[in-house]
């Protein structure tokens, strides 16, 4: 059953293991590359005029850099969802070898779970290789520091644990939706879909509830209430519940009222800014960077979960083509 | 007789369509059996059930003394099978297929799977899309043989093969079941086919059994009786009479009755298995079943 497995996914197995290795030899060259450069801006003082402009050339061009490989990080999950996962069943149904594959010695049942369990062997290294390659990536962009935008939690969505739950979950989406639907060209429609659904209802949604937001207050007159810390460059600046003005009741105030207390303070004489802000205070939610490595864990566990789901129905449809 | 194959009751349906209903049927083990229907009769459903690629909707079948769905392991270790369309992976040379045969078997005859292959001079390190449809076929039966199956299942073996490949098929069906005592079961259209090579007999229609046994004792219980013309309606109400041809003053019967002698003024012409298949064949309604037996409920 190995070599079957094997025999049948090798060419899938050959194109992934090129991909990668163009990927890696891309990072690696670039981190030599870069490192190289870094060198020269950092030794270039003062960071106005001419070094000023090389940095933003350099920083803006890493990140293009970046981008290029969170996509290939983000996009790779679905594809092998939809190249091996949706393909697995129909295509053995419609070249009737699923007559060959399941008359022979070893019985459907087995035939399924060694195939499946291959799969996601193959799925989980070459997923893990890839979210290495952009972890590397990623960690040395970070050392190059000076780069706010580039705070751990940037790199949520390329660290290995969720890349390669990402990666079981589509797998497990496109051989169900294979199993589901008999045909190669609607399954993977239905894994594309499913998957894009799914990977973005919960990174948006669901990802900054996983745990309760660390609530930050700020008085207006600039005293910080004691105990939560301010929300330092690494922790994740909650965008779904975003800063608010309170008045000192509580209640929170409107942008008019933000406007117009901002316009009473500016041309600030002394005598009425203190009073018109008295009491009022922003709010800032966040989640700290400590939390970063629970929230893969929690993200990845939810795809895995999902994926095991998916790879027991499947079993139950490969199991009903009868 | 002992049975390779036992469906009691036997019932397939897709959807609305019942490909099978109530087939009772035995195919007897060491034997050559032909099952014989028009397209759509059935016969695919029936070789796929035995095998346990399809489950039945009612009724039971047994392989080999197994439930194909309960018990798939003994089943798929002991049956080999050639699907219609020949399905083999297109992008595996003949010798991977091989290998695939020897990973998934347990009983799997490496030595005579290619020899059978070499002697027939096809090219094991050739991919089988670019093999001819007769060295395809081989290779198919080389997968299925190669499992060293007590019971053999073939869907058409002879369709699109060119008449020479066809005899050599079928000279290599004998000696194995002559060699190994191996029970066939084969559907073909194919009635020169079926006499050169089997010895029993199932004919399906609609999803039903309409005959099944030994062929030449099916042979010798039917008769052509030719006679002065009589009233269509008396033939067609008469029990026995399979298939009945009137023309101005003739009346031809192609008739099952055991023994009996022919009537006075009647001609008695033994028939041929081509006359006998297609009787059936044109009168679908036409049943020669004995009861089917109980097995499941008796167990």
């Amino acid at each position: 059953m190995t070599w079957f497995t094997w025999r049948q996914h090798r060419s899938n197995a050959a194109f992934a293991g090129a991909m990668l290795l163009v990927l890696g030899v891309a990072v690696i060259y670039l981190s030599i590359a870069g490192a190289g450069l870094l060198a020269e801006v950092r030794s270039c003082t003062p960071a106005q005029g001419a070094c000023g402009a090389m940095q933003a050339w350099f920083n803006s061009n890493l990140q293009t850099w970046w981008g290029l490989v969170l996509m290939v990080v983000v996009v790779v999950p679905v594809l092998i969802g939809m190249a091996i996962g949706a393909r697995l069943i129909p295509r053995e149904l419609e070249a009737g070898t699923h007559l060959v594959a399941w008359s022979q010695g070893v019985p459907r049942g087995r035939w399924f779970l060694v195939r499946a369990a291959l799969l996601v062997l193959g799925a989980a290294v070459a997923a893990a290789v890839l979210a290495a390659i952009a972890q590397g990536w990623f960690a040395m962009q970070r050392d190059l520091g000076g780069n706010p935008v580039l705070s751990i939690w940037g790199g949520f969505d390329s660290a290995p644990p969720v890349v390669i739950a990402y990666t079981l979950f589509a797998l497990a989406l496109g051989i169900a939706a294979g199993a589901a639907l008999r045909r190669t060209q609607p399954a993977m429609a239905v894994t594309l879909v499913g998957f894009i659904a799914v990977r973005v209802s919960i990174a948006v949604l669901a990802r900054w509830r996983y745990l309760p937001p660390v609530v930050f207050h700020e008085l207006a007159g600039g005293q910080l209430t004691a105990g939560t810390p301010a929300p330092g460059p690494d922790d994740w600046l909650l965008n779904s519940a975003p800063p608010g003005f309170f008045d000192a009741a509580g209640h929170p105030l409107n942008a008019a009222s933000v406007s117009q207390l901002i316009s009473r303070c500016t041309g600030n004489t002394q005598a009425t800014c203190p009073r018109a802000l008295a009491g009022v205070y922003s709010l800032t939610q966040y989640q700290p960077a400590s939390r970063f490595w629970l929230f893969q864990g929690i993200e990845a566990g939810l795809f895995v979960l999902l994926a095991a789901l998916l790879f027991a129905l499947a079993y139950r449809l490969v199991m009903r083509i009868r | 007789m002992t049975a390779a194959i036992e469906a009691t009751a036997l019932s397939k349906r897709f959807r609305r369509v019942w490909a099978l209903r109530d087939c009772s049927l035995q195919v007897p083990a060491g034997h050559i059996t032909a099952l014989v229907g028009p397209n759509g009769a059935g016969k695919t459903t029936l070789l796929n059930l035995a095998i346990g690629l399809l489950a039945p909707s009612a009724g039971g079948i047994r392989t080999l003394g197994w439930d194909p769905q309960r018990q798939p392991e003994p089943v798929l270790e002991r049956v080999g099978y050639v699907p219609q369309e020949r399905p083999l992976y297109p992008d595996f040379t003949v010798d991977e297929t091989l290998h695939m045969g020897r990973a998934l078997n347990p009983r799997w005859d490496e030595g005579g799977t290619r020899g059978r292959l070499l002697r027939r001079g096809i090219p094991l390190d050739r991919r089988v899309r670019h093999l001819s449809g007769g060295q395809r076929a081989q290779v198919s039966l080389a997968l299925a043989l190669g499992k060293r199956p007590e019971l053999l299942l073939l869907d058409e073996p002879a369709a699109a093969l060119d008449p020479l490949a066809r005899r050599e098929l079928l000279t290599e069906l004998v000696d194995t079941v002559a060699a190994d005592g191996t029970t066939v079961l084969l559907s073909s259209h194919l009635i020169a086919d079926v006499e050169r090579v089997c010895d029993h007999l199932v004919i399906i229609s609609q999803g039903r059994v309409q005959l099944a046994g030994d062929i030449d004792a099916l042979r010798e219980e039917h008769r052509l009786l030719v006679g002065p013309r009589m009233d269509p309606a008396v033939a067609a109400a008469d029990p026995t009479v399979v298939s009945a041809r009137h023309t101005g003053r003739e009346t031809a019967l192609l008739v099952r009755r055991d023994g009996a002698s022919s009537p006075a003024g009647w001609r008695s012409e033994p028939v041929s298995l081509e006359e006998l298949v297609l009787a059936y064949l044109e009168n679908p309604a036409v049943g020669a079943l004995p009861p089917p037996t109980l097995v499941e409920a008796a167990s």
